[in-house]
């Protein structure tokens, strides 16, 4: 193959390579590392717009708005996993950086000590330690995100014997309106084309940085203008619409510093040599610096407290924080537990005396809770633009439906099913046939990942979810108006997976693999698609529809699964024996549904991550039908999930692999732990 | 009655005033012009690591010329001030809005402009107003003078050697220029032409004249085969693509290919384009193809037929076209590339053939074949247009033959700078400057007509000719 075509062909399919693996599937992270850079976050907070993630020092190393999906509102570039600080540049990011013995400490990356954890359980604040070896002082900070304001507070606590003197508060925001449809680098990639500028505040005590909506030629030269003259906070304040981030101190400041991000004399560069030239705004790639004073918060603790709005206007990011400043650090704190405790109240957690399992299942939901968009429904894979996974996968996001569904939260789950069923293509095009699904989407719907990719998968995945959503919904009113709402969507989409199809073989036609980065025939797609069009055709058969050509398509697939799966004896011989029983094609009481079990519990031990959790999740659902079978795989369960799900206490511990929050994977092991806890249940 | 002396007097100083003013313009234009003919023979100076010099030995006649081309011609009707930036930098930099007249008073006869990692910067030989304007600029301290020789205007770092003016926004590189020994330049046949040079790993040389069509003469340091008979790919298109490269086998198209390359590699987004696509050929783990798996092919043409924009990311659509010596017959040459591929065992017009899908409908390798050649296409409706539609072709007397038409390039161009101003891509540029200011260079762009080259090996060189910019309704310009 020709190099240029090579070079052509892969800079598409590069990008084609931004479908995450498949559940179960043997794609490793190092693929996907080795194209988009390492994830660089242990814990996020937010609320559905604003959406925070941290990495195991407390560094902000992303800050979504107005939705967990996409626009980034934080310069940060991971480069390789095996560099120092995985390759990103010292000035990126928003961090805390104190001062000791004449030097200057970020609390951003080694030589610091660190923990991580969340607050309590069921909270969503973040607090990470950190110390230096010998030190006596420790530091703590505490970030959260209001549940109804895009508000986020962070708080650093500093344990010392002597008063800390000042606390530098550095801030790399590189506002960003840009979604570049089918191609989701724009926040991260593209960061030297995000940003505009930045001034201090009428207050003396605040910074905003700020982008305007489509800013051109014009309002680039007003802006140099204004930083040119030192214009009056108010005279920034007449730019149009668009990303305004606006941070203030709680308590008081000695100074604010305006600067660029890069280059000897940047912001930081000034900060850690302790001289600042004190610019009150600067335009183009610019950072911050806030160096306020500790408040004394309790014997031998002290505190600085910074809040930081967003909004399409300055009068918006105003009025939040005004509103902050108003309740203050405690009555913030207060609202946001007490809200996020409301909210898990109202979920149906795993039914057990283990307080661990239930805190820890209550961690998943609050997981996928987070990176749920509050206005459209769409909820995205991590919150990880590198490698992109701060998408809505549709293959993926049908177990988060599920687990919804399983905690009770139908009403979430119905919200996540009209997203899927609003990204249904309904007009064919290239690459784009008709009734099938983006293979991932932003939070409003957008198409994220290139058309060359096309997965089939997706639309049976998501015809499954919604086959088990409408099945928990109450015989009635409900569940007829639920399944009217949901039609439009089933018969599109069965009908193209119905159709697609190989004339000369019957097996369904090609799907994006992303281990192979090009189009496969293989047995997850034959079985997806089986459960895929057996789950449309119970839709349509709830819903008083005939689709006989389902039925039929059901027939030609069911012995070409048989052959793959069994051999001339009628014995195993696929690797994954329980995705069969799960796609239904083992009758009740045959025996081979319980090899399938210890199949699938013999490989256990040698499985991690998501691989072990979708294993967990399977044999759960078995449990759960057949508790007479849990005593035969209870230990390995038991001790598998517990290596597995995420835990409430840690979100990062000293020693340990950083674990990036995954929705998916805290969607797999909540139905899990739910399963198990059903089968042993009195 | 006598005229009074006093006014007398007065008229006659006034003409000595005139007489003498005149006398000494006309000194000083003779002065100007003895300067500007004199000099040190030589282009000028440029640093020693340059990766490519521009060189004219009178570049306001080569500017003046090239505006009357019927090629600058065309561009004008989409693009009516293409030097407009160019012209506003300048007169922000200098206060001078340059035009080739003003260029020759003040710059000189000679140009060269060069590229180094250091930056770009010019070396002209100007006459006596520059040298006057220094010296007054000197006087004034504002100069700034280093120890490195360079002075300072504005945002411009300048010195002067023998005579020769560099100037360059890098003041590294008007201290390389001090520094090194006089650039080699070939030299000059006449003052309608712009001589350049690539020094990169496949040095280059060639001459472009200001004349219609701008045609075009060099040499390239490339091993390719040399034929005895001649191509008949080049122009055997039905529908001619937007870009091709015929050779006599694949190793010289990528031998070309890889020259073209040369002045991107170093280049950070270019670096890390290549790296991201290295990953995806690994991934796809097809079977390698054995050395002389394209031995059977008399002519090798690769094409770039267009490009397709329903999403975001343009997607190629390209052709490979093997012509045997004799009739096509036997396996595909690229068969053996598909072993771990599903392919689809496939017909065009009752040839056989195979389609692998890579990427959906959007990247399927076809590979197949007509009475003629051997095919392969990176879409099926691709290989559907092209079986059975490339004539035998006119004989190119040529080792290497290479066609451009600027039309498609235009509009790739135009569609994509509308998509870069859509999606603030575009520098400090939104949708309204981009229309404004970018737009009408790709329109000007598709106007250039057609670039067509062809060249002979040479004892490890390739010897070109050809128009950068011929007319497209046109045999010859």
């Amino acid at each position: 193959m020709s190099a240029s075509i090579r070079v052509a062909i892969g800079m598409c399919a590069a990008l084609a390579s931004l479908t995450a693996g498949v559940a179960g599937a043997a794609v490793g992270p190092d693929l996907f590392e080795e194209a988009f850079g390492p994830a660089d976050c242990t814990a996020f907070t937010g609320n559905g717009r604003l959406t925070v993630s941290v990495n195991q020092f407390g560094r902000i190393t992303a800050c979504r708005w107005p939705s967990p999906g996409y626009c980034d509102q934080v310069a940060y570039r991971t480069r390789e996993r095996g560099l120092p600080a995985l390759g990103v540049e010292p000035a990126d990011g928003v961090m805390w950086g104190v001062r000791i013995d004449g030097k200057m400490h970020w609390l951003a990356g080694p030589p610091w000590q660190v923990g991580q954890s969340y607050r309590d359980g069921g909270s969503v604040a973040i607090e990470s330690t950190a110390a230096l070896s010998g030190g006596s002082t420790t530091f703590t900070q505490i970030l959260f995100v209001h549940p109804e304001r895009d508000l986020l507070v962070a708080r650093l606590v500093i344990e010392s014997e002597a008063e800390p003197s000042e606390v530098y508060w550095y801030a790399n925001f590189s506002p960003c309106m840009r979604m570049i449809p089918e191609v989701p680098v724009a926040d991260w990639a593209l960061d030297g084309r995000n940003d505009f500028a930045v001034f201090a505040d009428e207050t003396g005590r605040g910074v905003c940085h700020f982008r305007p909506e489509a800013p051109g030629l014009y309002e680039w030269a007003y802006a140099r203008e204004l930083a040119r003259v030192k214009a009056k906070p108010t005279a920034w304040a007449g730019f149009d619409e668009g990303v305004w981030i606006a941070a203030r101190s709680a308590g008081p400041v000695a100074g604010i510093h305006c600067g660029r991000d890069f280059g000897e004399k940047s912001v930081l560069a000034q900060a850690e040599a302790g001289w600042m030239a004190g610019a009150t705004s600067a335009v183009g790639q610019c950072a911050s610096v806030t160096i306020a004073r500790p408040r004394p918060l309790r014997d031998g603790a002290y505190e600085v407290t910074q809040f930081i709005a967003f909004g399409r206007t300055k009068a918006a990011g105003d009025e939040i924080l005004a509103y902050a400043a108003e309740r203050g650090y405690d009555a913030l704190l207060a609202e946001t537990q007490a809200y996020w405790g409301a909210w898990l109240d109202k979920c149906r957690l795993p039914d057990t005396w283990n307080t661990d399992l239930r805190a820890r299942s209550g961690r998943c939901l609050l997981t996928i809770a987070l990176a749920m968009d509050a206005d459209t429904g769409g909820i995205i894979r991590s919150p990880v633009a590198q490698p992109p996974r701060a998408l809505d996968w549709p293959r993926h996001g049908a177990w988060v439906s599920y687990a919804l569904d399983t905690a009770g939260r139908h009403d979430l789950a119905a919200r996540h099913a009209d997203f899927y069923a609003g990204a249904l293509r309904t007009k064919a095009g290239t690459g784009r046939p008709l009734g099938s699904l983006p293979a991932a989407c932003y939070t409003d719907g957008t198409e994220a990942i290139p058309h060359l990719v096309m997965d089939a998968e997706a639309p049976a995945w998501m015809l499954w979810s919604l086959a088990e959503h409408a099945a928990r919904i109450d015989e009635g009113e409900q569940r007829t108006a639920c399944l009217e709402g949901l039609w439009p969507a089933v018969d599109l989409a069965g009908t193209f997976l119905a159709g697609w199809a190989d004339a000369r073989t019957g097996a369904p036609l090609y799907s994006f693999d992303a281990e192979a980065l090009r189009d496969v025939r293989d047995d997850p797609l034959l079985l997806a698609t089986y459960r895929g069009i057996r789950s449309a055709l119970e839709l349509a058969q709830s819903s008083g529809h005939e689709r006989p050509e389902w039925r039929v398509r059901l027939d030609e697939l069911e012995p070409l699964i048989r052959f793959r799966a069994f051999d001339s004896d009628g014995a195993w011989k696929c690797r994954h024996p329980l995705e069969v029983w799960f796609a239904g094609l083992i009758p009740e009481g045959d025996p081979r549904a319980s090899q399938a079990l210890d199949a699938e519990a013999g490989q256990l031990d040698a499985l991690h991550g998501i691989e072990a959790a979708r294993s967990l999740c399977l044999m759960g659902l078995y449990i759960a039908q057949h508790p007479e079978e849990l005593p035969r795989v209870d230990v390995v369960f038991r001790r598998t999930l517990r290596r597995v799900m995420p835990d409430d206490r840690r979100a990062f511990a000293a020693g340990a692999p950083a674990r990036v929050p995954d929705t998916l994977h805290a969607a797999l092991c909540l139905v899990a732990a739910s399963a198990l806890c059903d089968a042993t249940a009195p | 009655m006598t005229q009074p002396a006093k006014p007398k007097r007065r008229v006659l100083r006034g003409w000595r005033a005139l007489a003498a003013t005149i006398a000494v313009l006309a000194c000083c234009v003779w002065l100007d012009a003895r300067i500007k003919e004199g000099g040190p023979a030589g282009a000028g100076y440029c640093p020693a690591d340059a990766t490519w010099t521009a060189a004219a030995e009178d570049f306001s006649a080569l500017w003046r010329q090239a505006a009357d081309t019927n090629a600058i011609a065309r561009v004008r009707e989409e693009w009516p001030r293409p030097l407009s930036n160019i012209e506003l930098a300048v007169r922000k930099a200098t206060g001078i809005r340059p035009t080739p007249s003003r260029w020759h008073l003040w710059m000189g006869r000679r140009f060269l402009m060069a590229g180094s990692p250091d930056g770009v910067g010019l070396c002209v030989y100007p006459g006596l107003l520059m040298r006057a304007a220094h010296l007054v600029h000197r006087a004034t301290l504002r100069a700034g003078r280093g120890d490195d020789g360079v002075f300072r205007f504005g945002e411009l770092s300048y010195g002067w050697r023998e005579g020769y003016l560099i100037v360059s926004r890098s003041r590294p590189y008007v201290a390389a220029s001090l520094a090194a020994p006089p650039a080699a330049v070939e030299e000059s046949l006449g003052d309608d032409e712009l001589r350049v040079a690539w020094r990169g790993p496949s040095p280059a040389q060639f001459r472009m004249r200001a004349a219609d069509g701008f045609p075009v003469s060099g040499r390239i340091r490339l091993e390719i085969t040399e034929r005895a008979a001649p191509l008949t790919l080049p122009d055997a298109w039905a529908e001619p693509p937007a870009a091709s490269i015929t050779a006599t086998d694949w190793a010289d198209v990528h031998a070309l290919l890889a020259f073209i390359e040369e002045p991107f590699a170093g280049n950070p987004h270019w670096d890390e384009a290549k790296r991201l696509a290295a990953i995806v050929p690994r991934q796809w783990a097809l079977d390698p193809l054995d050395a002389g798996w394209d031995a059977s092919a008399d002519q090798c043409a690769l094409a770039l037929i267009g490009l397709e924009f329903s999403g975001t990311l343009p997607v190629p659509r390209a052709a490979l076209v093997l012509r045997p010596a004799r009739p096509a017959d036997g396996p595909h040459p690229l068969a053996p590339l598909l072993g771990p591929v599903d392919a689809i065992p496939y017909e065009w017009q009752g040839y056989p053939g195979v389609l692998a899908p890579l990427a959906g409908e959007n990247l399927a390798l076809c590979l197949g074949r007509d009475e003629r050649d051997w095919l392969a296409t990176t879409q099926e409706p691709v290989m559907a247009a092209l079986v059975g539609s490339l004539a035998a072709g006119p004989a190119v007397p040529a080792d290497v033959a290479v066609r451009l038409r600027w039309e498609p390039v235009g509009a790739a161009v135009e569609q994509a700078m509308v998509a870069m101003g859509e999606m603030e891509l575009a520098g400090e540029r939104n949708k309204a400057d981009v229309a404004a200011d970018l737009l009408p260079v790709a329109r000007g762009l598709a106007r250039l007509g057609l670039l067509e080259l062809e060249g002979e090996a040479q004892d490890g060189w390739v010897e070109f000719e050809g128009f950068l910019a011929r007319a497209a309704d046109e045999g010859e310009p």
